[in-house]
């Protein structure tokens, strides 16, 4: 079964791990040991310099176009991070970019008009980080953050959303309501490491939005293909959530 | 960076999607009675045994938690008398519990159980107190380990002959007190149901004191069974190494045979 991973990083992570990719090389290395055909990369760095971690990666993924996407780290609500919401788009479609990724905080629709419209209007993907905090600890979810992400996901239905969270099971309700009634949301399986959450998240609301994402280097990619392998799902579905749902998302053909 | 090393033939096996039907797994961390999606016991019972067989899981070790001891050893009773080839049924108890404590565990070890399971959220007095003195006696006496989730390291050193499991202890893989825990005490184990596995965890608890201290967990239902089972098969070890972490190492302490272990 092929692999498209949705959410990996370049670069030192901010928890201790054993492991890290310090470069594309070493990351396809791991994809090649483990089976992942492709992947949506970020690189920590632009967590917290999002000008220089995002040219950086764009530098290391020079010559991987057919294995490795960018994703690009941006920080809207920080004054100092936040770039013009034009200058932002104008990078993005100078590099290509099909994904961008927002840090844990309420994505008010109206705080953030031009560039929300803009991600809209190119199908440029929004996948978002709902943890607080960094690294391996597990805080739930900040609850001003669901209201705004439901008024978000309404008010741009054609904005495609990628929800993931270190801890989302006290927040079955929210990220279901959303699920059900916004068809533009999807979720990384990753964030739902629970009672047969795939066979009942397929079950409530198809396969089509659910997406294979690793967590890559904190977590281990297998533990999430072997999630996968072994539900209890048609073979179908498993290849649209290992593969063919991200693929349609962002574009990506084979 | 720690370099990485080749996949196990069991980790590569999994991530072709086969399940691992021909070597014991033993699942040393479950639950039952805690009503995963709203389901009865009996229905809840069901879906646990679809889930191992889902995912190639021999045996599955079971306990509650709750108020009240009597009632929640009752209930894991119950179940384990469904499927007494799959389940191994642990006590609880609560220090506060109404009634006598060893009389409980007297009655659980007469019922079958073979182990006990002790969760820190529910006690009031901390596990060194003299009061569970006798409780890791008994244990030690009838050799039950003692999983112990939010575990007081003072107590295997305390305690050497009896045998004591840390819950997701695992996560404590960065901390050198809890390695050198380990390391010094050979009644010492650590239980891989970690909340967040971080990738290389396994690998670096073998590299630090072997797999022989290592005991799969998943938590099941409460969490995933594939995915921690995935997190253990994900680990770049040796085959015996991963053959003792998935069901050796806690067979040898129960005293299980292969045939009790691999009853599929």
């Amino acid at each position: 079964m092929n692999f498209f991973d949705v959410n990996c990083c370049l670069g030192t992570p901010p928890a201790e791990t054993p492991y890290n990719f310090p470069d594309a090389d070493a990351l396809l290395r791991e994809m090649d040991d483990v089976g992942i055909e492709r992947a949506m990369v970020a690189h920590e760095l632009a967590r917290a310099f999002p000008v220089r971690g995002n040219q950086r990666l764009m530098r290391e993924l020079a010559g991987h176009a057919d294995r490795l996407l960018p994703s690009w780290m941006l920080n809207p609500n920080c004054m100092f991070a936040a770039a013009e919401a034009k200058d932002t788009l104008k990078q993005l479609d100078d590099n290509a970019v099909r994904m961008v990724r927002f840090p844990s905080m309420p994505p008010y629709a109206w705080a953030m008009a031009e560039l929300l419209a803009g991600l809209e209007e190119r199908r440029i993907a929004l996948y978002f980080d709902l943890s607080p905090g960094q690294g391996l600890n597990h805080q739930p979810v900040p609850e001003p953050i669901w209201p705004a992400l439901h008024e978000l996901a309404v008010t741009r239905p054609r904005l495609r959303i990628v929800l993931f969270a270190r801890k989302l099971s006290p927040h079955y309700m929210h990220v279901l309501g959303l699920l059900r009634s916004c068809p533009n949301v999807c979720l990384d399986l990753s964030a739902m490491q629970y009672w047969r959450a795939t066979e009942r998240l397929c079950g409530s609301v198809g396969p089509e939005r659910l997406l294979f994402g690793s967590y890559m280097p904190i977590y281990h990619a297998a533990q999430f293909m072997i999630q996968i392998l072994y539900a209890r799902i048609p073979d179908e579905a498993k290849a649209k959530i290992a593969f063919g749902n991200l693929a349609r998302l962002v574009g990506v053909t084979g | 960076m720690t370099e990485l090393k080749p996949f196990s033939r069991y980790g590569r096996r999994a991530l072709r999607g086969e399940r691992l039907t021909d070597i014991p797994i033993i699942d040393h961390h479950g639950h039952l009675g805690i009503e995963p999606g709203g389901l009865s016991l009996d229905a809840e019972v069901a879906e646990v045994i679809a889930v191992m067989d889902d995912n190639g899981v021999s045996r599955t070790a079971v306990f509650g938690f709750g108020p009240d001891t009597r009632d929640v050893n009752d209930l894991i009773l119950r179940g384990v008398a469904q499927h007494p080839d799959r389940f191994i049924g642990y006590a609880t108890l609560l220090m506060d519990s109404p009634g006598d404590v060893m009389k409980e565990l007297e009655r659980c070890r007469g019922a079958g159980m073979v182990g006990l399971k002790l969760h820190v959220a529910f006690e009031k007095e901390p596990y060194v107190s003299k009061r569970f003195k006798p409780v890791w006696e008994f244990c030690a006496q009838h050799r039950w380990p003692v999983i112990i989730h939010g575990m007081d390291e003072r107590l295997p050193r305390e305690n050497p002959d009896t045998v004591f499991i840390a819950a997701h202890g695992i996560e404590s893989v960065l901390n050198e007190a809890s390695v050198r825990t380990v390391r010094e005490c050979p009644n010492y184990y650590w239980c891989t149901s970690a909340t967040v596995m971080a990738m290389g965890a396994i690998e670096k608890a073998v590299s630090l004191f072997g797999a022989d201290r290592l005991i799969f967990g998943s938590d099941v239902p409460l969490n995933n069974q594939a995915t921690r089972l995935g997190s253990v098969l994900a680990a770049r070890i040796s085959d015996d190494a991963m053959r003792k972490i998935l069901g050796g190492n806690i067979a040898r302490l129960l005293g299980l045979t292969l045939r009790d272990s691999f009853p599929m």
